[in-house]
């Protein structure tokens, strides 16, 4: 095979493990999106915390250590333990369900009916407090979060492929383990929205909150509940990133990336997200490598912007969207 | 629609803040907060002109505000002749042939009948179009690229009067939000949202890139002035003496004298623009653009075309933002497209409006040098804090100065705190309209 059929297949490939990282992200917009029609502008610096407060945990780091030893004089860091790696995920995973429960309780409870842009600020708000309180809480130095995952060159995949082309592909293990547990969240997702009474519950209030409420459900327990699951597909896109490129604040500017997967997949579908998601990572990867050195490089920032713009004169309602019919 | 008192009692108190900093720092660092103040304003207005007058949700302030700046250096810069000789004339035919290529297409598409013929005409155009547009293009700019690239390296500006680059600036935005209003808008509201957004990113990526029009990441520095420069205050007798007479150290005297100026062109230009949106907001235009923002189906239902309404508050908006751009490139004199992130020049600017009060034109031009006192006091104010803190430790010693440098990062948790409350207790803004 010639080369460049092989470059494409591996810069593809790379994509593809690029494109998990998005959907994920993209994931927790759509929940939040579909239950409360808020856009949720703080799911990127959510996915910062809670690896940051994973990282933290583990570490067994004192949390707001500076502020302490500033206040008090003292001079303490860590406890000098260190937390075994499920242990702190379930921490962090109680830490973001607090989270949730506080973000619902103080702030969200107090707009509702105002519109969507009041809504989209306040994220916007929130997503600047989270990214203080985390960098007063942990610090702000970049972290390597290892919680026993995989990485580097997965060499059977190399071998393979080098004997068969006599060129071996690059994939990383890491990408590989981010691919399958990607897929395994969202699985669990669907099954427990179709299957749970919970899950039944939120879908209830995503189709009309006045006839879900009228039903007896309480709009405030699935506001929880749907913050606190964003919230953990938020800490497992935080540990993917983290474990790649380390916990870095850089992390949170994920966000705007995530709105043209939306674009692309439709605000409202799970599926969508992951879909979109991969398209934009792939898209990118190849764009780059194809067209990029004809216009000069750096196509990367601003091609999934062009693309979801050209998808949306063809289908507005993204790939798995609901179409939008207004009646007047 | 006139202020209330409260609305006084709120533009006297962000005024008395920066007074004190005034009195308790100084007042270089008060005017600067001042000046930069009045162009977060003045783009504050714009975005009000978008989002409270007609609802428009534009995410690119970035990208115009960034045109603006380009407008300034293309006007206000001198040019490079030498750069001009070695392939100007090669670039600007490139750039001619290449927009002529797109109207051809865009001529090809629209006259010939529909059929194999016309897409096979397009294609040819385009292709052919594109290769003879590179093949000028490419030696043109290696040319001028290649002409002292370490001092300039690129084509330069028209030499004029700096002043005249902000009207240009407001063009250069417009131009842009023409093109993007025309495709973008009379569609789903998403659609402009996301079209701002990108070519927001488009627009720093080719000022980042193309090093012959803008120098991209090597910056363009020293813009002229439209005010007197320090060094040559201080060295002129009159201005010395007169301020040593008042009592003033000259150094000091001379910066404060080229701040006030920009003060004095700012406050100009704010009161022009917000007398204009005032009266606008006021006229039946203004009612019509309300109308058309609270119910579209209605508005067009009693004759308003609404996409052309759009279309013109899009562009006037547009406009608003790239002459504050220009403005603040010629108060910095430098054009720095590394520094352009959507978090300060397009997230920041809606923060001022919405915490202002958006539909407001009071409420964003408050809103503008509330939201940009705090961006730059809040650091000062932790800094402050963590030293009163730890007055007790030894200068030096590792954990003051680590905590010294964390104090920078009190900024976003301060920030988000404020909108949060300001969200939360008066979701309106500040000065909501009325």
């Amino acid at each position: 095979m010639p080369d460049t059929v092989l470059f494409a297949a591996e810069v593809t490939l790379n994509g593809l493990m690029a494109g998990v990282l998005y959907s994920l992200v993209a994931l927790g917009f759509v929940l939040i999106f579909k239950a409360s029609g808020i856009f949720n502008y703080a799911q990127g610096v959510m996915a910062l915390f809670a690896a940051l407060t994973l990282v933290g945990i583990m570490e067994g780091q004192v949390p707001f250590s500076h502020l302490i030893n500033a206040i008090f004089g003292t001079n303490i860091h860590h406890f000098g333990w260190h937390v075994p790696a499920v242990l702190a995920i379930v921490l962090t995973v109680g830490l973001m369900v607090v989270f949730a429960w506080g973000v619902n309780h103080f702030l969200m409870r107090h707009l509702v009916n105002q519109e969507p842009i009041i809504l989209f600020m306040a994220t916007i708000g929130l997503a600047f407090f989270l990214e203080g309180v985390g960098d007063l809480m942990w610090g702000s130095d970049i972290k390597t979060l290892d919680i026993g995952l995989p990485q580097g060159i997965n060499e059977t995949i190399d071998r393979v492929t080098f004997d068969a082309f006599g060129y071996g592909l690059f994939i990383d293990n890491l990408d590989i383990v981010a691919t399958i547990i990607a897929v395994i969240l969202v699985v669990a997702l669907v099954l427990f929205s179709q299957y749970t009474k919970q899950g039944r519950a939120l879908r209830a209030v995503a189709d009309d909150h006045q006839a879900a409420l009228s039903v007896g459900i309480s709009l405030n327990y699935i506001w929880v509940l749907v913050w606190s699951i964003a919230g953990f597909v938020a800490l497992v896109a935080g540990i993917m990133w983290g474990a790649k490129s380390g916990v870095q604040f850089s992390l949170s500017l994920i966000a705007l990336k995530a709105l043209p997967v939306l674009m692309l997949g439709g605000f409202t579908s799970i599926p969508g997200a992951i879909i979109g998601g991969l398209i934009i990572g792939v898209g990118e990867k190849l764009f780059e490598f194809f067209i990029g050195p004809l216009v000069g490089g750096a196509t990367e920032n601003w091609f999934a912007y062009v693309l979801a713009l050209l998808f949306l004169v063809f289908r507005p309602q993204g790939l798995f969207g609901e179409k939008i019919i207004e009646r007047v | 629609m006139s202020l209330t008192p409260r609305d006084m009692l709120l533009f006297v108190a962000v005024f008395g803040l920066i007074i004190a900093t005034g009195f308790a720092q100084s007042w270089n660092v008060a005017l600067g907060i001042l000046n930069m103040g009045l162009v977060s304003a003045i783009m504050a207005l714009g975005v009000n002109m978008q989002w409270g007058y007609a609802g428009l949700f534009n995410i690119g302030v970035m990208g115009f505000v960034a045109l603006g700046g380009l407008g300034a250096v293309l006007v206000g810069m001198p040019p490079v002749g030498e750069a001009w000789a070695a392939g100007g004339l090669r670039v600007i035919l490139a750039l001619i042939i290449g927009a002529g290529t797109i109207v051809a297409a865009v001529l090809a598409w629209t006259r010939l009948s529909p059929g194999r013929n016309r897409t096979i005409a397009m294609i040819l155009l385009l292709v052919i179009g594109f290769f003879v547009y590179r093949g000028l293009f490419d030696p043109g700019v290696a040319a001028i690229e290649k002409v002292n690239p370490a001092g300039t390296g690129y084509l330069g500006g028209l030499g004029l009067p700096i002043l005249m680059a902000w009207p240009v600036g407001a063009v250069l935005a417009a131009g842009a939000a023409w093109l993007i209003g025309k495709t973008a808008l009379g569609l789903r509201s998403d659609y402009l949202a996301i079209a701002t957004l990108g070519i927001a990113e488009i627009i720093i990526a080719v000022l980042k890139n193309e090093d012959w029009l803008s120098r991209g990441v090597k910056n363009v520095i020293g813009i002229p002035r439209p005010v007197p420069y320090e060094i040559d205050l201080q060295n002129s007798e009159s201005f010395v003496s007169r301020m040593t007479d008042w009592g003033f150290d000259p150094v000091t005297a001379s910066s404060i004298t080229v701040k006030l100026s920009y003060t004095g062109l700012f406050i100009v230009v704010l009161l022009i623009l917000l007398w204009l949106s005032q009266a606008a907001l006021n006229s039946p235009w203004g009612r019509m653009m309300r109308a058309i923002r609270d119910n579209e189906v209605a508005a067009e239902a009693m004759g308003k075309d609404v996409t052309a309404r759009h279309l013109q508050i899009f562009i006037l908006g547009s406009a608003v933002c790239g002459l504050a751009g220009a403005m603040m490139t010629t108060l910095d004199g430098q054009l720095t497209p590394g520094t352009y992130q959507p978090l300060r020049f397009t997230f920041l600017v809606w923060v001022m409006v919405i915490v202002g009060g958006s539909g407001n034109n009071f409420g964003a031009v408050l809103g503008g040098f509330l939201i940009w006192y705090l961006w730059i006091m809040v650091e000062p104010f932790g800094l402050t804090l963590i030293e009163f803190a730890t007055a007790g430790l030894a200068d030096g010693s590792f954990l003051k100065e680590h905590l010294l440098d964390s104090a920078a990062h009190m900024r976003l948790l301060t920030m988000g705190l404020i909108l949060l409350l300001v969200l939360r207790f008066s979701p309106r803004g500040l000065i909501p309209e009325r």
